[in-house]
Order: C-alpha cells, then structure tokens, then sequence
C-alpha cells in the first residue's frame, strides 16, 4: 500500500497537470477562435479590459486557495476549475466528511472530498448539458418568478442546515473542540460593525475580508488553546475517560 | 463575421465540447484514485458509495439554480461559451461582470457588437477568473504540507488550527446573511430547523439511510420557503 506522502503528492501532481491543462484550454480557446475568425482584439484592448477585474479579483482568488486549500485538501485544484465554491462544491464537501465522520485536513477528508468534489463536478456538467438541450421546454419554467425568487435564496438554504455541523463542537473524526467559537467573537463583531455601515460594503470585500479574519482568528484560537479556555478532545481521551473501561480494567 | 455568428458557430461549439470533456476526464479520474484509495486506507464500499449519492443527490438543486443563470448569459452571448464557462470555472455573477467590464472598456454596445468583441469578451471571462487555478498551482501543496506538519507536532492544535479557516470563511458569509434579516434570514433559520429535525429524526427512528440526504432536503425546503416568506413580507 502506498504512503500518506504518495498518495498525497500523487493527487497534487494530478491537480497540478490539470490546472495547466485547464489553463491552456480556457486561454486556448479564444485564441483559437480569434485566429479562425481573425477576430483577435489587440493585446492594449484586453489589457485595459481586464485591469480593473483583476485588482478585485487577485486578492478573492488568493483567499480562496488560502481558506479553501486546508478545508479541502488535493481537490481544491478540481474545485477551482470547476467552479461555483461556495454554492456547491465547498458545502458538498463539507457534508461529505460529516456523513463519514471524517476530519479536514486528515488523508480521510481528503479522500472524501475528493469522491465528493469529483461526483459534483461530473453531476453538474450533466445537468447543465441535459438543460441545455431541453432548452426550449424547460426555459418557460425556469423563467417562474417563484423559481427564480428560490434561486436567488440558495445561499441562506444551503448555509443553514451546514452551520450546525461547521460551527458545532465535533469536528469529524471523532475530534472535539470546546469553546471554539471564542475565537470568533472579535472578528464577527468587526464583520457585524462593517455591515452596519453597508452589507454591500462586506460582500463586496468578502475575498479581503477572509484574508484578514483567517490570521485573526488563527493566532486569538492559538492563544485561547494555549490559556486553556480552549480544549481538543481526541477521540482516544473519550476512550481514556470511559467509565464503562475503568471499570472493565478494574475487573 | 458578426458577434453572434461567432457566439454561435461550430468551431466553437466543437472547442467547448472539448473543455468539458476535459473537465469531465479530469474528475473521473481524481474519483477513481480517491477511491482506490479510500478502500485502500480501510473505508468500506457502502461508505464511499453513500458519499456518491449524497453528494450527487445534493448537487442537483443547485446545478439547476445554475441552469437559470445560464440561460440569462445564453440570451447574451450564445449558447456554446457560457455553457462552457459554467460547466467549468464560471459563475453567473462573474461572467456578466466580466461582460460588461469588456464592453465598457472599448465603450461598445451588445447590440451593435462585431466578432471581435465576442472574443474579447471571451478573453476578459477567461484571463480574470485564473487567479486562483493559477495560484493554487503553485501555493495549495505547500498551504496543506504545512497544515499537516502543525498537526504532526501537536495533534489538538492541528485540529483547531485546521478548523479556523473555515470558521473565517462562515463567519464572513454568515454575518452578512443574518444581519440583512428578512427572507435572507428566515431561509437560514428554516434550513437550520429542518436540518435539525431531519437530525432527530434520524438518530430517534434510526433512519440512517437519510443521513445522506439531509442536505439536499434542508436546501429544496429552505428555498421552497423563500417564495413562501417572499409573499408573508412582500
């Protein structure tokens, strides 16, 4: 069987060729159809086009490899390239590793979140080609204000039933935190202060804002575990701390 | 030729074709070496094939919510490139920035566009969104190595340290959520609720083939209820 190690810097390698390779391809294609066409825009035009774009979009990219890598591990490289974080790949995975017990960041989560990820990807890229075929019959539907008004609701419908597992104690993989919402309580009072001022304002900035919140509550969860007012329980600490075996022991 | 001559010509249709089979390869094959090698590390077949349906049963509300937005871009840009930018990288918000952010620079109209605005379009869509592909090429193996280093030298703060970068994430995107209140909120709270009784439910009538679902069912009823609280608030 092969090690954590290589299976870990097998998945990366993949992740890595596959990110080149999906690079090439989204860069390819316009390429290929300007010079088809001889439509190429002059390199001046796309640099003034994407400018603006990038100045906002460079520091979100940044944060969500630096939040995202950790939670979910070799798949993150799949994740990006295919899309939609927040909406659907970050909480599948998420729910994945709580079906299975399983910790973020441990060789099990990245397992998980991998297959997760993965069954996603390939059930979203099906569903928008089936859709897209059944364009014409399926495009009155779509278009119903209530459809439409539930759509625009995912966020909140998807957040709700996941925060009870993300913000509760157990953290998979039978590890307990206690107390760890402590660390969270100065950076959601600067987050709540800023959207007080314009909620537009926070999701506008929320790339920046997670890159400023990730060390704050870091070194505050750090400090806190240090003092104690934090604890971890492991799952062979319960095993430690059953009665049930104290007693079995003393027989 | 014409912008939507462009939008809508074969060559593109068959380069499209090609990127999502790309993407489709490229997640068949991180599904067979995660599960090669989560029976490997001891996970039995049921538990992998339960991640499967849950997660697939899962993705199908919001893929569908996708759907809607992509054929608002279709309307714009033609059905090949936004069928490819939201099978893969792409989101609906994104992309009609990215649009409009190419328009505004050559201070052209959609109307009276020509081709070579298609492709510009295509490239401001394409060059933008790389950042985190880019990145993670080059810092993602270092972000985890790192991550698990610290849980090597201390197994308790590993799994605290760990578990802060996904609290930064939710508390970033919850904050917003809860303090907009009025339908934003009670969607939240209705999946919560449901989330929670769907929990009961399972734990007391032993209905652990539901587990799987409880997402995709806390998400179709959160989002039912939106219309409903829609109409209560007007």
């Amino acid at each position: 069987m092969r090690t954590k190690e290589q299976y870990m810097n097998e998945m990366h390698r993949v992740g890595r060729i596959g990110s080149i390779g999906a690079i090439l391809i989204m860069l390819g294609i316009p390429t290929i159809i300007a010079v088809a066409f001889d439509a190429f825009p002059g390199f001046d035009t796309i640099f003034m086009a994407t400018a603006g774009l990038l100045a906002v979009f460079i520091p979100i990219a940044i944060s969500e490899v630096v939040s995202f890598t950790p939670v979910l591990g070799t798949s993150i490289y799949l994740t990006l390239i295919t899309g939609n974080v927040m909406n659907l790949k970050l909480p599948t995975a998420l729910n994945a590793m709580d079906i299975t017990n399983t910790e973020q960041g441990s060789e099990k989560g990245d397992i998980i979140s991998g297959i997760a990820i993965a069954t996603s990807s390939i059930m979203t890229i099906v569903v928008i080609g089936v859709c897209v075929v059944l364009m014409t019959p399926l495009k009155p539907l779509f278009a119903e204000p209530a459809v439409q008004t539930a759509t625009s609701y995912i966020l909140p419908a998807l957040f709700g039933g996941l925060s009870i597992g993300a913000l509760g104690s157990n953290v998979g993989g039978g590890i307990k935190i206690k107390g760890r919402m402590k660390a969270i309580i100065v950076p959601a009072i600067v987050v709540s202060a800023l959207c007080f001022v314009s909620i537009e304002l926070v999701e506008g900035l929320q790339g920046i804002l997670i890159l400023i919140t990730i060390p704050m509550i870091y070194f505050t969860s750090k400090l806190l575990y240090k003092k104690g007012k934090i604890t971890v329980i492991l799952p062979s600490d319960e095993v430690n701390d059953d009665p049930t075996l104290e007693s079995e022991k003393e027989a | 030729m014409s912008f939507y001559e462009i939008a809508n010509s074969t060559l593109l249709y068959i380069c499209v074709a090609i990127g999502i089979i790309y993407v489709l390869g490229l997640s068949v094959v991180y599904f067979k070496k995660s599960w090669k090698r989560g029976i490997e590390v001891g996970f039995t077949k049921k538990d992998l094939i339960d991640v499967v349906k849950s997660s697939a049963s899962f993705s199908v509300v919001p893929s569908l919510a996708i759907v809607i937005g992509l054929f608002s871009l279709i309307a714009m840009l033609g059905i090949p490139w936004p069928w490819f930018r939201l099978s893969v990288i792409g989101s609906v918000a994104y992309e009609i920035m990215a649009a409009d952010a190419a328009l505004k620079a050559t201070g052209a109209e959609l109307a009276t566009a020509g081709g070579e605005m298609f492709v510009l379009i295509m490239y401001v869509m394409s060059i933008c969104i790389l950042g985190g592909v880019t990145s993670s090429i080059f810092i993602s193996k270092k972000i985890q190595n790192g991550a698990i280093k610290m849980k090597e030298r201390d197994q308790r703060w590993g799994a605290l340290g760990n578990s802060t970068f996904m609290m930064s994430i939710l508390v970033v995107l919850l904050i917003p959520m809860l303090i907009s209140g009025g339908v934003t909120l009670l969607t939240w709270l209705t999946s919560l609720v449901v989330t929670l009784i769907l929990g009961i439910l399972i734990s007391k009538f032993k209905m652990s083939w539901l587990k799987n679902f409880v997402l995709a069912l806390s998400l179709l009823i959160a989002m039912a209820s939106s219309v409903a609280w829609t109409n209560l608030l007007g």
